[in-house]
């Protein structure tokens, strides 16, 4: 594994660390990782979360990058005057050219949590991205999401207990309640957040048809939901439920884990991404060499 | 801005120096020292914006991450207070050679701010001054406040929180192995666990300076140990606790400039 400091963007105002494997590390797949902020947190990600996806990504054979965006962590701010949307794609944008330029790697995944995964989504549009790793994306709940919710309440016996103990917290001006009306900072379900960041959530047609672009390409994208966002999502077939109208059930991997804080807080949670993520992208590597195979034997993609 | 990889190649570490931006350089570089896990994720904002300062005001500065944390290279696992008081000493020697001066002041948060206290004891040559940041006193109290953060965070974080194992008793009583999302390995947790007052008391620097946001009983202690020794100790106490293990902190923007405008304050009365 080789880690290389990138400096890129119109006025290279963009810091990244470029993470390689080392001949051996296994195949050379003709994929590259983009890993994203989450929130304000600079690129080394929450809990360190980034650099360890990255050297584990290095080990099956993966080149990745890790980046703030501008005026984020080690990144200066853009001269330009765009949104801090539209930035935030322009400068995901820069950083597959400068991989692209640097490892000759056309196809990409975007990794990101929260506005990470917003961020991911947003640069669909995109046509080298070929996967996403959306931890804690947007949500869609239903009546089925209440329901189950309530049924979870019920069960815990410790609910109760943990509610009273919020609300006596949040009166006295203490830490965030994240009870039934506090916002979930950031999270899924989403309109409001913590720090800077609002997250607004797209219409559910925007959100299925940024994740169609991306598997009409032949891609693949995940997502995962935590234990912080049950509220608006607590069952991995939730997210085929509501993306069954646009003919993609099925077609997004998702997994729910109720254990798992938003952040991944327990090194438990953390091993158990990982390992998923690498998995995840040692066979949607093999779909894209094939897919790379296929493009050459036809002329086309390469 | 230069980020840069220095050190022992096989095993580099990642630094950020930040060159003088004033028209007239000054004689003094400022090594940035980070505080442990959470708290080194915040102190992130909170350094780039004074390196930013520092750099403006003429100094030399570089904030830099130890083996097993940040972009350095090591798994967290490997995360030791032994390694860091000698990456503490070899990024104060790389800046010293990058910015070309002799004279180097180190600024330590929290964990940072003993480990730092720890290197000087070394007494490198070019160390001219020390600024502790609300330093880590008492090692096992630090465990305990770590192992307490931990369970109400996820208590906090989680719809449905299930009793957490370090709730069954105290840092005292249990092997706190991690906390806020960092592994905290054997080794590192028998090196925390041993600093007490003598750690920080053992400093040896000309000048010090001691920034307490709020002045604890153990930082009265440290000021009284303190005052037997030789050499300038200033103390500068904010008034207002730094909740540096919060929630809320963790994704802060929010910069406590209090403290930063009192050390960058103190620094330039230096020369």
């Amino acid at each position: 594994m080789i880690e290389k400091i990138a400096l890129f963007g119109g006025s290279r105002n963009l810091v990244g660390v470029v993470t390689q494997p080392v001949a051996g590390d296994g195949p050379a797949p003709g994929l590259a990782f983009v890993l994203l902020n989450a929130g304000v947190i600079h690129h080394v990600g929450p809990n360190r979360i980034n650099v360890k996806l990255a050297r584990r990504l290095a080990d099956s054979g993966f080149t990745s990058m890790r980046f703030d965006l501008s005026g984020i962590g080690d990144s200066r701010a853009s001269q330009s005057t765009l949104s801090f949307e539209a930035q935030a794609v322009a400068d995901i944008r820069a950083a597959m050219d400068y991989l692209q330029a640097a490892c000759a790697v056309r196809r990409f995944v975007l990794v990101g949590l929260c506005s990470g995964a917003d961020n991911a989504y947003a640069t669909t549009p995109d046509e080298r991205v070929y996967g996403l790793v959306m931890l804690e994306p947007y949500a869609y709940p239903t009546w089925r999401t209440r329901m189950r919710f309530q049924a979870m309440r019920l069960r815990s016996p410790l609910w109760l207990a943990n509610y009273v103990r919020r609300r006596i917290q949040r009166a006295l001006g203490g830490a965030r309640a994240p009870g039934e009306e506090s916002p979930a900072p950031a999270g899924p379900g989403g309109e409001s957040a913590s720090g800077s960041y609002v997250r607004r959530k797209p219409p559910l047609a925007d959100f299925a048809a940024g994740l169609r672009r991306v598997l009409e390409r032949g891609g693949a994208a995940m997502a995962t939901y935590s234990g912080s966002s049950l509220r608006v999502i607590n069952h991995a077939r939730e997210l085929d439920r509501v993306l069954r109208p646009f003919g993609l059930a099925g077609r997004v991997s998702c997994r729910v884990w109720s254990e798992t804080n938003h952040t991944f807080t327990e090194l438990s949670a953390q091993g158990r991404l990982l390992d998923t993520i690498v998995t995840w992208a040692v066979e949607l590597s093999g779909r894209s060499d094939g897919a790379v195979a296929a493009g050459r034997r036809s002329g086309g993609l390469g | 801005m230069r980020p840069f990889f220095f050190g022992d190649s096989k095993q580099p570490l990642f630094g950020i120096y930040h060159a003088p931006t004033a028209k007239a350089a000054r004689r003094t570089a400022v090594l940035l020292c980070n505080p442990f896990g959470q708290e080194a994720i915040r102190a992130h904002r909170i350094y780039r914006v004074m390196a930013d300062r520092l750099s403006r005001s003429g100094f030399h500065v570089l904030r830099f991450d130890y083996h097993a944390t940040g972009d350095s290279s090591g798994d967290c696992s490997e995360a030791s207070l032994g390694r860091w008081v000698d990456d503490v000493l070899t990024a104060s020697e790389e800046l010293s050679d990058t910015a070309g001066v002799s004279r180097v002041a180190w600024v330590g948060l929290r964990l940072g701010a003993t480990t730092a206290a720890l290197a000087s004891a070394r007494r490198p040559a070019a160390l001219s001054d020390l600024v502790l940041w609300d330093p880590v006193v008492d090692g096992l109290a630090y465990l305990e406040e770590l192992r307490r953060a931990h369970v109400a965070f996820l208590a906090e974080d989680l719809e449905f929180p299930p009793v957490h194992p370090f709730a069954a008793g105290t840092a005292e009583t249990l092997e706190i192995d991690r906390a806020l999302g960092f592994a905290i390995p054997p080794t590192l947790r028998q090196e925390i666990r041993a600093l007490d007052l003598g750690a920080l008391a053992s400093l040896r620097a000309p000048r010090v300076c001691m920034i307490a946001s709020i002045m604890t009983e153990e930082m009265g202690r440290l000021q009284t140990a303190l005052a037997s020794r030789e050499g300038q100790v200033s103390w500068k106490t904010l008034g207002a606790s730094e909740a540096w293990n919060s929630e809320q902190a963790m994704n802060s923007l929010i910069i406590p400039v209090d403290a930063m405008n009192a050390i960058i304050e103190w620094l330039e009365e230096t020369r």
